[in-house]
């Protein structure tokens, strides 16, 4: 009788690990799989972000000339430096240089992850590794930008780790070793990397928001100067333009990028934290709650920005 | 070669003077004369954003010095404004330090 009660009891427990285990790598799939769409959606975001700042620089440039008539346009200023009419005002391989930074943090996330999984970690195919290879050079391409580009140098030796850790992790088959290696080699990497990039987007956030500011008040000005000599249509063609302008500043404060990096350093703590535990079921939950919290602040600042981004393709016209 | 200029306040700066050119308790001409201010100092932000300079660059150590008495008396200002046209004198003496200043910038991203 205690023999077949105790017979009862272990398939009772087996059952039920069984049920836990299979509920936990259901558990532990998704919200990795959310985790590389934020990294990929804040990527993204990031490009467009420094992407638009030159398109701004250009339109403050036409705009300030069509309130000011007694300035001319041209490609060189008489102070003999390039105007933002065709020349970029941030390098486009700097920029560059910096989304693929982006990039090379999701894809070691995602090495990490696999690593750190419930199941035995996913096997690399061939694209995913043609990727890797891809980033294998952004040390040097870094090095090269130093000369001109005044934070780059600051990016080198992170950046090499990475890449370098992550040829590695693709090599690495005894699972053990390789997580070991990826937390204490690569984790303070990635929070160098994410720290400089943290500056790099302190230093230029206030721009966009000051340069689309500055714009408004122009045009209030302009508004207000012509206000008693002009028919109502013209008039609500001027208030139209100043309404547009105060919802692309609203938009540029909101889609400020440096919250996206503190959102992508706490995603890969709460992941790194979640590699060195026991992988408790708490464990998981708290990893749960943090790249889901990343996953929320994501989608919001892409949303201003891709709204910014749209709103300035639209005053482009 | 790692000193900067300080961004936060200079953009500070420009900010308030932007919200006083659209202040109307100001005359037309005060605010045009703040609009014009923050138009300068935008393009000089633009410029020394990422520029580094030498340690101890007397003419940055003026600069940043500058800036953060100019941003007290501006925000005063905003407060008093019939301390305005004073304070717009200072700003316009600013500007021809970040103007010097810009000529010994070395790097920019």
């Amino acid at each position: 009788m205690l023999h077949r009660r105790s017979l009862m009891l272990t398939s009772f427990l087996a059952a039920s690990t069984c049920a836990i285990q299979g509920c936990v790598k259901v558990a532990f799939t998704s919200p990795i799989a959310s985790f590389q769409q934020s990294v990929d959606s804040s990527a993204t975001t990031l490009q467009q972000y420094y992407s638009s700042l030159n398109r701004t620089e250009r339109e403050a440039y036409l705009h300030e000339r069509a309130q000011d008539p007694r300035l001319e346009v041209g490609l060189t200023d008489p102070q003999g430096k390039r105007t933002p009419l065709l020349t970029k005002t941030f390098s486009p391989e700097s920029l560059q240089a910096r989304y693929d930074a982006i990039r090379l943090l999701g894809l070691y996330a995602k090495r990490l992850s696999d690593l750190a999984g419930i199941d035995a970690p996913t096997k690399i195919n061939d694209a995913t590794k043609l990727i890797g290879a891809k980033f294998a050079g952004l040390g040097e391409t870094f090095s090269a930008l130093a000369g001109t580009d005044a934070t780059a140098a600051k990016y080198v030796g992170p950046i090499g780790k990475i890449a370098g850790l992550l040829g590695e992790m693709y090599a690495e088959d005894r699972r053990d070793r390789a997580l070991k290696d990826a937390l204490e080699k690569g984790a303070s990497a990635v929070d160098d990397v994410l720290d400089q990039l943290e500056q790099d987007v302190a230093t230029l956030a206030p721009l966009e928001p000051l340069t689309i500011k500055t714009q408004l008040l122009d045009e209030i000005a302009a508004y207000n100067a012509s206000r008693t000599k002009e028919d109502a249509a013209a008039r609500a063609a001027r208030l139209n333009s100043i309404r547009a302008l105060a919802e692309r500043y609203d938009a540029a404060l909101a889609s400020n990028p440096a919250e996206l990096i503190q959102g992508m350093r706490e995603a890969h703590h709460a992941l790194v934290k979640f590699a060195r535990s026991s992988r408790a079921p708490q464990d998981l939950a708290d990893l749960t709650a943090a790249l889901e919290t990343f996953s929320a602040r994501a989608a919001v600042i892409a949303g201003a920005a891709h709204e910014l981004h749209e709103a300035s393709k639209e005053a482009g016209r | 070669m790692n000193e900067r200029i300080d961004s936060v306040g200079l953009a500070g700066l420009i900010d308030r003077l932007l919200d006083l050119s659209g202040d109307l308790r100001l005359s037309p001409a005060e605010r045009a004369e703040c609009l014009a201010a923050a138009k300068r100092l935008r393009g000089y932000l633009l410029n020394l954003l990422t520029a580094r300079f030498n340690q101890g660059t007397p003419r940055l150590l003026e600069a940043n010095a500058a800036l953060t008495s100019v941003n007290a008396d501006l925000k005063a200002a905003a407060q008093q404004l019939q301390k305005l046209a004073a304070t717009l004198e200072s700003v316009a003496k600013l500007v021809g330090i970040l103007d010097d200043l810009l000529r010994l910038a070395s790097s920019f991203l």
